[in-house]
């Protein structure tokens, strides 16, 4: 049972399509999850099909409707596949992330060691803004980490066991949305530790939930 | 639902100062009434039977108004015009995935071409939801048909923004009119970007209860 959400805000920011590529990751993934997140979702883009459905017309050209219809024959349908993708070391992970993420058995090897028993390893977002960063954690059972506070937005989803702070336990699902007003003592959970997902936009410093990990671990 | 039985009289240049308008002497003035129903319909056929007089029909119907919505928020007639093709090639390729149930046409016709501007404008990967994902989970418990119903009902967005505070209502314009993510809305206003969350969040309550009388929360 989920109890972190995402908030309105960011929800419909996704929806609207300006979100940036690592928070629409988050999102995707949470909202797979999530039908509460996912009907929100769902909602912001009703609104965007409003505003397209009460767009003013613009006359096509005269021929843009034959271009069109000349590319048709050939062109397949394009029936959205299930494509489970296998990957020795997350069988559970909504498949948006899955495809982010190194294929098959090359993700064990691509965790790299950080201090403290803790792995990580960045996702290439692709992106042309350097300032966007997602990254994957995995924080050993029962490893507490140091009181800090933030500066700036940071997102992170739990994938695998879970973690308590201030705030309550995060399970798989869960999201904590971290800004700069909060501060955190985050304990990973004592059986399963943690396997989450970080993004963050901003400046090149992690300063969420596992931030000091993260800048331990610096790009 | 669509393409209602009103006369196209809004000029938007009025309510969106910052954003201008140059094709303007191409707007068309559309009286046809035609409705969701007649739209799904020629989707049906498309996905049915590959049927191309009843793709010409919806690109008729649908197609200058995805333009206008593409010029709308900034592009120029000619990269509208490139992604106008864009979408209606994804339409006929997609047009079996489409659901009446889950989503309204329009709200079908905006997710296509959302996700086609992100592709083409900003050449950046869009992480989305796979709807064939093994691990999504059941949706909530209400009917297709009533959440269906209460959007038929519901107000003009436009309508609806203009009930909004002029504080609240500002960002939504340049969320949803200008594809602008928070950042460049605090930046452009020079508000903090708490601020600007905050009314967000604000703002979409409000519009919940207007547009579907009910709050998710
Ligand atoms: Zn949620």
């Amino acid at each position: 049972m989920i109890k972190h959400h995402l908030n309105p805000e960011i929800l419909m920011s996704y929806a609207a399509g300006n979100s940036s590529s690592s928070v629409s990751l988050i999102v995707a993934s949470h909202i797979t999850v999530c039908s509460k997140c996912r009907k929100e979702v769902s909602f912001y883009e009703d609104i965007g099909g409003k505003v397209l459905e009460e767009s003013l017309s613009v006359e096509t050209k005269a021929e843009t409707l034959d271009i069109i219809l000349s590319k048709l024959d050939g062109l397949n349908s394009e029936l959205i596949t299930n494509t489970i993708i296998e990957n020795s070391s997350f069988k559970n992970i909504p498949v948006v992330l899955q495809k982010m993420l190194p294929e098959g058995n090359s993700l064990t090897e691509n965790w790299k060691k950080g201090i403290g028993g803790i792995k990580y390893f960045d996702i290439d977002m692709e992106s042309v803004n350097k300032d966007l960063h997602a990254r994957m954690l995995s924080i050993p059972p029962g490893k507490k980490l140091p009181n800090h506070g933030h500066e700036a937005q940071e997102l992170t989803l739990v994938l695998e066991g879970g973690f308590s702070d201030e705030n309550g336990n995060y399970n798989v699902g869960d999201v904590a949305i971290e800004d700069e007003n909060n501060i955190h003592t985050p304990i990973a959970d004592s059986e399963e530790g943690c396997v989450c997902l970080v993004v963050y936009e901003g400046n090149l410093k992690f300063k969420g939930v596992f931030g000091p990990i993260l800048n331990l671990l610096k790009i | 639902m669509f393409l209602e039985n009103y006369i196209e009289t809004v000029d938007f240049s009025d309510k969106l100062p910052c954003i201008e308008y140059k094709q303007e002497k191409h707007y068309l003035v559309l009286k046809s009434a035609v409705k969701d129903k007649e739209l799904t319909y020629l989707i049906s056929r498309v996905a049915d039977f590959k049927d191309k007089s009843a793709f010409s029909d919806l690109f008729k119907l649908v197609g200058p108004r995805i333009k206008g919505y593409l010029m709308k928020l900034g592009s120029s007639d000619i990269v509208a015009e490139d992604l106008l093709q864009e979408v209606m090639l994804t339409v006929w390729r997609r047009s079996e995935t489409f659901d009446r149930a889950k989503a309204a046409v329009s709200t079908w016709l905006f997710t296509i071409a959302r996700n086609k501007r992100i592709d083409m404008l900003r050449k950046e990967i869009r992480p989305q939801l796979d709807p064939l994902d093994p691990m999504l989970t059941p949706n909530q418990e209400d009917s297709a048909d009533n959440v269906y119903s209460s959007k038929q009902e519901s107000l003009k967005i436009t309508n609806a923004i203009e009930q909004l505070p002029d504080e609240q209502a500002v960002l939504i314009k340049m969320t949803y009119y200008e594809d602008k993510s928070h950042s460049n809305i605090a930046n452009e206003l020079r508000m903090p970007l708490g601020t600007v969350k905050s009314r967000i969040r604000l703002a979409s309550n409000r519009l919940r209860k207007l547009l579907e009388g009910q709050i998710y929360d």
